[in-house]
Order: structure tokens, then sequence, then C-alpha cells
């Protein structure tokens, strides 16, 4: 994990509210680790999408950044499954825009979500509803 | 109390408000091609699906690069990690979709 990993994975943990929601926990990246794991059933994940460094001659001065923020919610009644991951989407917005973000090694800049998701996956009988956003951080090194 | 007065001798603004539309389309035209090209090299080919699936639709106020079941692919299942191969490819064009905007605005600039 890298730092802002580690910082956003913090700082969305250290949330009751949203701890209180996402029951199956918050995951840095994908949280199945083999097809034979139970699937979860209400979770936050989240992962980088893209990054590219801002040089001024050789010196590196800001780190743009993509995350994704995704919540997930299993439910046989469709609609409830979407309520409750929207619920835990915008839940982690107010955490992650509004609330403190603190990143070792870097000064955190613009940070925001820029656009929002949702859809529903039927899988073997089951709806998973997918309430998502993506979210555009920007890191100066001190 | 001293008083300025301004007198337009050239006043450009129609012109631009009528031009700025038509090239702000044209540049949406070329940009979405550009982003779809690279949605072309970011997709995962599986069966090939998805990647035949892409395509530009214009609208009323430009032009959008398109794939039906994008979710699934670009932002996960529940069984299969997200590949956001649109992000990327947005990104990739972002500096060619700058560079596009500050020359339209240069050249306003330096009309007149």
């Amino acid at each position: 994990m890298n730092a802002l990993d580690t910082a956003i994975l913090a700082t969305l943990q250290g949330d009751a509210t949203l701890a209180a929601l996402a029951s199956d926990g918050i995951h840095n990246g994908f949280p199945r680790q083999n097809a034979t794991q139970d699937l979860l059933e209400r979770y936050v994940e989240f992962g980088e999408e893209t990054g590219a460094d801002v040089y001024a001659w050789s010196r590196r001065v800001a780190i743009p950044l993509i995350y994704r923020v995704k919540a997930v919610a299993r439910a046989d009644a469709s609609k409830a499954a979407l309520e409750a991951a929207k619920e835990m989407r915008e839940r982690a917005d107010v955490v992650l825009t509004d609330g403190a973000l603190v990143v070792a090694g870097f000064r955190v800049g613009e940070r925001r979500r820029y656009g929002v998701f949702s859809y529903e996956e039927l899988a073997d009988g089951v709806v998973y509803a997918h309430a998502g956003m993506r979210y555009r951080v920007r890191l100066f090194p001190v | 109390m001293p008083k300025v007065s301004v007198r337009i001798t050239k006043n450009l603004l129609p012109d631009i408000i009528r031009r700025v539309p038509e090239r702000a389309r044209k540049m949406t035209e070329v940009h979405a091609e550009r982003v779809l090209n690279f949605a072309e090299e970011e997709v995962p080919v599986l069966t090939g699906y998805t990647k035949d699936d892409l395509h530009i639709e214009a609208t009323s106020n430009g032009h959008n690069v398109v794939v039906d079941d994008k979710h699934f692919v670009q932002n996960g299942t529940s069984r299969k990690p997200a590949n956001p191969f649109m992000t990327r490819a947005v990104e990739r064009a972002r500096p060619a979709w700058d560079e596009a905007v500050h020359a339209l605005a240069a050249e306003f600039e330096g009309k007149g």
C-alpha cells in the first residue's frame, strides 16, 4: 500500500457511521482473494485508477491521482440493496471530501469526487448493487 | 470625480459567440475519436465483445464514447475486480484536449 492508500483506508475505517453501514469492511482493492471465498454482502472497496506525476525540471512537484471508491450491497430486494450501496457511497464521499485527509510525506491539494455511478449485477439469482464514485486527489511532496 | 469612457470600435463578441459552439463540437468529435482509440488499446479482451461494442455517439452538446456493458468491466462485479480502461483512456487523451482548448482560446484572443 502506498501512503495515499493507507490514508484513505484509515480515514474510511475511522468513521463509525461508515463502519456500521459497511458490515463486511472497507478494503483496499478487490476484497475477494479467490473464487472459493464466500461473497461479501456489504462492503466498500477502493483503489487507484490512474496517476501521472507532474515534474518541473527534474523535480516531482505534484501527483494527480484518480481513485475509484465503490460500495457493494447484496440483497434479494434490488431497491433496498441499491439504496444501501448509495448510502455507503454518500457517507464515504462526506468522509473523504469534507473530513481531514492526512497523507504521510505529502500535502493534500484538490480532492473531490467528480463522477458517480450505480448499477446492479444479477449473479446466481442474487442482486448485487454497486454504487461508486471517482475521487480526484492531488498530492504535493513535502 | 474623473470620468472614464470606453468606446468600442470593433466588437468581436458576436463572431466569437457564433463560432465557438461550432468549433467546440468539432473538437469533441476529434477528441472522442482519440479517446476511442485509447479505449480500444486499454480494454481487456477476452471474447472481444466489449471492444467491438465501443463506439461514439453524437449528443446535443458533443460526443460520447460509449460501451453498453462498461460497468461490469470498468467498475467490477462481486466476482471480478474492476479494470478501469475508460478512465485510463480518458486520462491518456487529456493532454491533447487541454492543448486543443488552449489553442482555441489563443485563436480568439489573437483576433483583432
